[in-house]
């Protein structure tokens, strides 16, 4: 599954799918809980692969949809392109 | 320094009908009398300072008859309504910023225990019988418990009324903490705080950076927060060991989590590195685990204009450079008495 569709499981609104990228995930945007970014970051590995939480150490994924879904993105394809 | 292993029960979540009484109480025609065995154990939970929720299907007309019963003003945050278990767990979960690990369940269904079991295996599930005993378990343990664990219930209460002022709140979130005139006071740590503090350390997962013990000597800033729906008390501490040098490190940082959502992380540690740079400090340090658990508090660590400075194993060490007298933020009316 995508990130935005993750996200919006997890937000339990399937019109949040739809969102455009630059919708911020925290404040002045979605507003998610600290509790929601928890699961939407656990939901996230779990689907994906991808430890936004151990990769990201400043976080900068989480401004927006578009900055979290690249960074999945990105992240899940370094995996599966390195060797071994 | 010694990890924190055992999480602790911060929330018991409730079934009503055949559970905290008999019967249908909406088919009854005399109001519900709670099970003896389950009002001693309510009493239990409210002494040490845990709360109580209620996931039931019954529709919301029942909640008239728990406020008109014995169990009148006891719940935070219950749900009602035909939907599964799993969701009203969920949700009493977000509304109360609290982990699901930290969520405890009881219903006489086994249907609706064995759901929840397979679909959140982090909530302890439990049948009304085996309640007693599970009150000796650890996680049910929370030790000394102070002051501000008998006043959590009103604390949380007031949390519901200013979530309901915020939800009816068009303004920004910083507008809204305005509205309500967040102050917070910031102090050294005295020794009356110490069982308050060692909780707190204890307690605290989302808002935890190391999850280690309160460290025994240095020093310590404290946080205390109050608005207008009424004060929190001490919601947060920051313990610095060796308080001296160009480096100060905090070895831990604990804010409550129903602080954390409203700037406590950033509002504590710019007093801490205000502190440090009045010392004569050129850069403040927090090591942080680098836990899924603990986001929460990096994200307050990033507001308070901290970056990452590098890593080792899963510690992050999340530095502010203290070359300018780093400022409150413009949304709280802060008290220093450091």
């Amino acid at each position: 599954m995508s990130v935005p569709g993750i996200l919006a499981a997890v937000v339990g609104d399937p019109a949040v799918a739809e969102l455009p990228r630059d919708t911020p995930l925290l404040s002045g945007g979605l507003a998610l809980d600290s509790v929601t970014v928890v699961r939407l970051l656990a939901e996230i590995r779990t689907a994906t692969g991808v430890d936004v939480a151990d990769l990201d150490l400043d976080l900068d994924a989480l401004a927006t949809i578009g900055t979290l879904t690249d960074f999945v993105a990105a992240q899940g394809e370094q995996r599966d392109g390195a060797p071994g | 320094m010694t990890a924190v292993a055992t999480r602790l029960v911060k929330v018991v979540v409730w079934d009503l009908d055949g559970t905290l009484w008999p019967g249908v109480a909406l088919e009854s025609e005399s109001p519900p009398v709670p099970y003896p065995a389950a009002l001693a154990a309510l009493d239990t939970l409210a002494e040490r300072g845990i709360l109580v929720s209620v996931a039931s299907r019954n529709p919301a007309e029942v909640s008239e008859l728990v406020e008109g019963s014995a169990l009148a003003g006891r719940f935070v945050a219950a749900r009602y309504g035909w939907g599964r278990k799993v969701d009203a767990l969920r949700r009493i979960a977000a509304e109360l910023d609290l982990g699901l690990d930290t969520l405890a369940f009881v219903d006489d269904d086994p249907m609706e225990r064995a759901d929840v079991e397979r679909t959140l295996p982090e909530v302890t599930v439990l049948a009304p019988d085996e309640v007693a005993d599970a009150l000796s378990w650890p996680e049910f343990d929370p030790g000394p418990v102070t002051t501000a664990a008998r006043s959590r219930v009103d604390s949380y209460r007031q949390r519901e009324r200013r979530r309901s002022a915020r939800s009816a709140f068009a303004g920004s979130e910083e507008d809204f903490l305005r509205w309500c005139e967040l102050r917070a006071t910031l102090r050294r740590a005295a020794d009356g705080d110490r069982d308050r503090l060692v909780e707190l350390a204890r307690r605290t997962t989302q808002y935890n950076s190391t999850g280690v013990q309160l460290p025994a000597g240095g020093a310590a800033v404290v946080l205390s927060l109050a608005d207008r729906f009424g004060g929190d008390g001490l919601v947060g501490v920051a313990a610095v060991s060796t308080p001296d040098g160009p480096d100060w490190m905090v070895d831990l940082v604990a804010v409550s989590c129903r602080a954390g959502g409203r700037g406590a992380v950033p509002v504590l540690l710019t007093g801490v590195a205000r502190l440090a740079r009045s010392r004569g400090a050129g850069r403040l340090a927090v090591p942080c685990r680098l836990t899924e658990r603990n986001v929460p508090i990096r994200l307050g660590l990033k507001q308070g204009g901290f970056t990452a400075a590098g890593r080792t194993g899963d510690v992050a060490t999340y530095a502010l450079d203290l070359t300018d007298t780093p400022a409150y933020p413009g949304w709280i009316t802060v008290t220093e008495q450091l």
